[in-house]
């Protein structure tokens, strides 16, 4: 075969091209209904259990929006507004909190445990592990868990799932109190002025102190895939939420609320959307937006039952609508959207009873 | 006629029995049988089919096959693969990594610049193409390509394709690249997700050299299956028409003898092979080709083309030795090592004067090594003497001029060159000379080497081959190698060879120097070359004699001490060998420059000699050693590879017709097969250029000396491009 390389761009734009765009925009509603159901029915229902951060403590506090001048006003960031909170550490992934996982801060604008007016859904890491309803899809499909050990081929077909694990998993933390939180997928920010921008959050401790739990040389070094605790690990399975406790009981815990802006341009590059890409801190600083304050952690029955969605979001400050399951926006359509398993995974606890505390045992890597 | 004056070989007698005939592409009759393969070649029977069963199943296959090939042909008709990119924006990718296969040795070598591309197939069975990529230095590459348009619906499957880099043929006198599929790794529609995909260490079974091997080789389990490259169609199919009619021939004699031993001989087995240069002299003059002028004929311009020494002793002497005291033997031939001197005559041509035998002649004497000099003036013993000098010589040009100074050689180059260059210009000037040389190879060492013809028609066994080769590879070398130096006018083989290496320097010097600044873009390609070529060379060799006799006591080349050291056409002594891993190598560096910037004049200079080293190898010192087999080894009588023991006290001292000591029935008929498929079938010629892949200034060099060669009674329609027969 003669490939001496010539090559042209084949340009669609006709009536074909938007009714593949109406196509794709229902297979991802297609993706995200059929994952709902299927999560309601085996996740919710039959296994009675979150889809992940399963291993998690709640608690509950306080909002306060801070004033600052540089930060673009809107309705709901009302300087100095206070709202009653309840948020949600967990890992990511097992029950066991001396593995190596992503470990997640929810938080609710609302001491209830479900309404909320704003639900935010964090993770450590400053980028994700996936970007999209397709590639959370091959995530799920690859996950394989055994004995500690999962993803072995999602990680090995994509380089940015390893960055992503990478960035986000934390071994042995000291406290979640001290770990930074990120939202790395963007949201709606349409102010006062009504511009169009887009905002990505974070929470980081109140006080400057070092974040705990970093992958060091020798995690880096090992595979992705390898969660399991480490050889002669001394520290139980609740070690971190036990930790938790204690320092509530000890005092307020304050964390910082920060968020980063982008205005919306026409040439905007849709690399901005990507959740596995930050946004550079030089062209957008990270803005204080409020403190959070918590005084008391829920029991493990509240704990539960308290469910966060991106659906309890105002609209100016809410999800970017996505157009195909390639979407970087798909994400967070799919966490909207999916509001039946949550609240048939909660409707089941009513009913039956939460699940058992995971007991400190000896039965690790689950 | 005087023979002081007149060579044989101008003799107006024998002058058709000379005249070099082109190989002829046979015509298939419908009655021939079928050779399914090169692979299945055999020195006992090959696979051939002959019985109407198998060929009524055989038709149909070939209607199966020609009905697939159609098919697939009309589907590159009505689907010709477009080189557009479809898609309109680059957002995600397929990464990767070339290695060459062999964890244990290339776990970490990389192969780079190969060209990879990625293309869907429809529904309909029409292709997309989607982004196409070049590795790098480190193997690694990275396809882009957008990621909606090989997701759409109607796209079936994904691969991705890579392709032998560095193939051209020439269209309108420009080399056009010509991409031969190499491997296809499928990709699954669904794991294309946005980003980055990788498909990881993609190991190719490539090139791989054989560490099983002591000379350099590469590796080849199966022939049709996993072989670095294929011969092209047309030698293929050339190959299999010239070769039946031989096949038959062997085939009848080998039924004969396990029938009729008593009926077969070996007149009537050489009766029905054509009828040889020699032969065809006898019937103009019987004895002429046992003559003392006759044998240093052959031995300065025929097969044999010997290096002359100077006799250290007596130089208006040379001399020509064949030892093989070191090698691994059976003891069912006769084996002697010899020595010959010869004087020059007054018409420039030697005439042998002396030929020492060191070593058991019959069977009495099998554990000893008598020393037996013999003179013209002895008679029938003196001819006996010429004829064990004749075998000896022929075995030595077979396994040392013919397999390991061409065969070996361009595999060796061939090995390092398509491991190593790709994009750089010196694939047009090289590929053509160096391809299917491995593929020869592969079917030599089951059916010639190993336990084939050689090690039961001699007394070499496979240890003592490899032994004989190991040695001659560590006496190969490009650097400041030319062709022997004619010592007399009527050394014609010599002056042959310095006109071909003549037309070749100035044709690669043309070439580098038009070529020099891409050439130079990609030097990285170039220093990866020379690095496979010296550490994958045999060690270096200087026998003991040799080592005491040219070299001073600081192991340095002594000019002074080796002026009777005949230094043309052999390794320079004089230059330091690489060290590789504690080990000296016989190949020297092309270059040790890695970056392009610092590339100096003597690189560009080493380049040349080394490009014309190996071209010289692969096709005129090749096409000399293989076409003159049948002309000095198509007589069995008159000279075949091994002489056995004989039942007489005489030994190998007896006469022509004490047929003991000819090769038995089964050996005789199989060095005629031998000698007649290696020198009348061949594909592959210069002049004539059947795969339009030489380029056009080289025929045109080489049309220019026409005359010149013709002058010399040399044919350059015969010059085979390649090493491939």
């Amino acid at each position: 075969m003669d490939l001496n390389l010539k090559t042209e761009q084949v340009i669609t734009k006709s009536a074909v091209g938007i009714v593949r765009l109406w196509f794709n925009r229902f297979i991802l509603w297609f993706y995200t209904k059929a994952f709902t159901i299927l999560l309601t029915i085996f996740g919710s229902l039959i296994g009675r259990k979150r889809m992940s951060h399963n291993n998690g403590i709640g608690a509950r506090g306080k909002v306060t929006i801070v004033d600052n001048p540089k930060l673009i006003p809107h309705p709901f960031f009302e300087p100095n507004k206070t709202y009653p909170c309840r948020i949600r550490h967990a890992g990511a992934s097992f029950n066991d909190d001396a593995m190596r996982v992503v470990r997640s801060m929810s938080i609710k604008f609302a001491d209830d445990q479900f309404k909320s007016p704003f639900d935010l859904e964090l993770n450590t890491g400053k980028v994700a592990l996936f970007w999209s309803v397709a590639s959370f899809m091959r995530f799920a499909k690859y996950k394989k868990t055994k004995y500690g050990i999962q993803y072995h081929k999602y990680y090995k077909n994509y380089p940015a799932g390893v960055k992503g694990a990478q960035s986000g998993m934390r071994r042995n933390p000291d406290s979640f109190s001290n770990l930074n939180f990120y939202s790395q997928t963007p949201l709606f920010y349409i102010g006062s002025d009504d511009v169009n921008r887009y905002a990505k959050y974070r929470v980081v401790p109140f006080e400057d102190v070092e974040e705990t739990g970093l992958l060091d040389a020798y995690d880096m070094s090992n595979l992705s895939e390898n969660q399991r605790i480490l050889p002669g690990e001394k520290r139980t399975r609740n070690y971190l939420k036990e930790e938790y406790k204690k320092r509530i009981a000890s005092g307020i815990i304050k964390y910082k609320l920060q968020i980063q802006l982008h205005t919306a341009a026409d040439d905007d590059d849709n690399e901005l959307f990507n959740c596995c890409k930050e946004w550079e801190e030089d062209s957008h600083p990270w803005l204080e937006l409020a403190v959070i304050e918590i005084e008391k952690t829920l029991t493990w029955e509240e704990s539960c039952i308290l469910a966060f969605s991106l659906g309890n979001l105002p609209e100016s400050l809410g999800v970017i609508p996505a157009k195909s399951i390639y979407d970087y926006n798909s994400l967070n359509y799919m966490r909207k959207n999916s509001e039946l398993a949550r609240k048939s995974r909660v409707w089941s606890f009513n009913l039956f009873g939460v699940p058992s505390e995971l007991p400190d045992n000896d039965d690790r890597n689950q | 006629m005087n023979q002081e004056e007149t060579p044989i070989i101008d003799d107006e007698r024998f002058k058709n029995c000379f005249v070099s005939k082109n190989v002829n592409y046979a015509k298939r009759k419908a009655c021939h049988p079928r050779l399914l393969s090169v692979n299945h070649i055999e020195l006992h029977k090959s696979k051939v089919t002959r019985d109407p069963i198998a060929f009524i199943g055989l038709w149909f296959i070939g209607i199966y096959w020609k009905i697939k090939k159609k098919l697939k042909s009309f589907q590159n008709w009505l689907y010709p693969r477009k080189l557009i990119i479809y898609g309109t924006e680059k957002n995600s990718e397929i990464i990767g990594k070339l290695l060459f296969g062999q964890k244990t040795h290339d776990d970490v070598v990389p192969i780079h610049n190969m060209h990879l591309e990625f293309w869907g197939k429809t529904l309909l069975g029409s292709f997309r193409r989607f982004g196409f990529a070049i590795s790098n230095e480190n193997g690694e590459f990275s396809i882009s390509f957008d990621l909606h348009a090989c997701q759409k619906w109607y796209i079936t499957s994904l691969r991705v394709e890579i392709y032998h880099t560095g193939n051209h043929i020439y269209k309108d006198g420009k080399p056009l690249n010509k991409y031969i599929l190499f491997h296809t790794a499928r990709v699954k529609k669904a794991d294309l997700i946005g980003l980055e995909m990788d498909l990881g260490k993609l190991r190719l079974f490539y090139w791989e050299y054989d560490y099983n091997s002591p000379i350099t080789r590469v590796i080849i389990k199966d022939h049709d299956k996993d072989a670095p490259e294929e011969y092209s169609a047309g030698r293929l199919e050339t190959m299999e028409k010239q070769f039946i009619p031989i096949e038959l021939i062997k085939l009848k004699h080998l039924a004969e003898i396990a029938l009729i031993k008593g009926d077969i001989n070996i007149k009537k087995i050489q009766k029905d092979y054509p009828l040889n240069l020699t032969q065809c002299m006898e019937l103009k003059e019987k004895g002429i080709t046992r003559s003392d002028d006759w044998f240093g004929e052959r031995f300065m311009n025929g097969m044999a083309a010997c290096d002359f020494d100077k006799d250290p002793n007596d130089s208006e002497k040379y001399w020509v030795h064949y030892h093989w005291n070191s090698y691994d033997k059976t003891q069912d031939y006769a084996m002697p090592d010899v020595d010959i001197k010869f004087k020059l005559k007054a018409n420039g041509l030697p005439t042998p004067v002396e030929i020492t035998l060191t070593g058991p002649l019959n069977k009495h004497e099998l554990n000893e090594r008598p020393k037996r000099v013999f003179l013209p003036t002895d008679g029938e013993k003196w001819m006996a003497a010429k004829r064990l000098a004749r075998v000896s010589s022929a075995l030595y040009t077979e396994c040392v001029h013919h397999l390991c100074i061409t065969h070996y050689n361009a595999e060796q180059f061939s090995i390092a060159a398509h491991r190593n260059l790709r994009l750089n210009p010196l694939t047009n000037l090289l590929f053509p000379h160096l391809k299917e040389a491995s593929l020869v190879n592969h079917t030599a060492d089951r059916i010639l080497i190993g336990n084939g013809y050689i090690s039961k028609a001699t007394a070499l066994t496979k240890k003592g081959i490899l032994q004989l080769a190991l040695q001659n590879m560590g006496t190969q070398d490009w650097k400041n190698w030319k062709p022997i130096q004619p010592i007399s006018e009527k050394h014609t083989f010599a002056k042959t060879a310095n006109l071909f290496w003549e037309i070749i320097t100035s044709y690669v010097n043309d070439y580098v120097e038009e070529n020099r600044t891409k050439i130079v873009a990609h030097w990285h390609e170039i220093y990866r070359f020379s690095e496979d070529l010296v550490a994958h060379s045999s060690p270096y060799f200087l026998c003991n004699y040799l080592t005491n006799m040219i070299l001073d006591n600081k192991g340095n080349y002594d000019a002074n001490k080796s002026d009777w050291y005949e230094t043309s056409q052999r390794m320079d002594q004089s230059i330091e060998r690489p060290i590789i891993n504690g080990e000296k190598k016989s190949m020297s560096h092309i270059t040790i420059t890695k970056n392009p910037k610092d590339v100096k004049d003597e690189d560009i200079d080493n380049l040349k000699q080394a490009c014309s080293f190996i071209m010289y190898h692969s096709s005129f010192g090749h096409t000399w050693s293989n076409s003159k087999q049948y002309d000095d080894i198509g007589e069995v009588l008159y000279c075949s590879l091994g002489l056995r023991f004989g039942t007489s006290d005489e030994g190998a001292l007896g006469p022509e017709s004490d047929m003991s000591i000819a090769p038995d029935l089964t050996r005789s008929t199989q060095m005629m097969w031998w000698s007649n498929m290696l020198s009348k079938t061949g594909y592959g010629f210069i002049t004539k250029n059947e795969d339009n892949d030489i380029n056009p200034k080289l025929i045109e060099a080489l049309k220019a000396k026409e005359k010149d060669f013709n002058a010399l009674g040399f044919n350059i329609d015969t010059i085979q491009s390649r090493t491939n027969i």
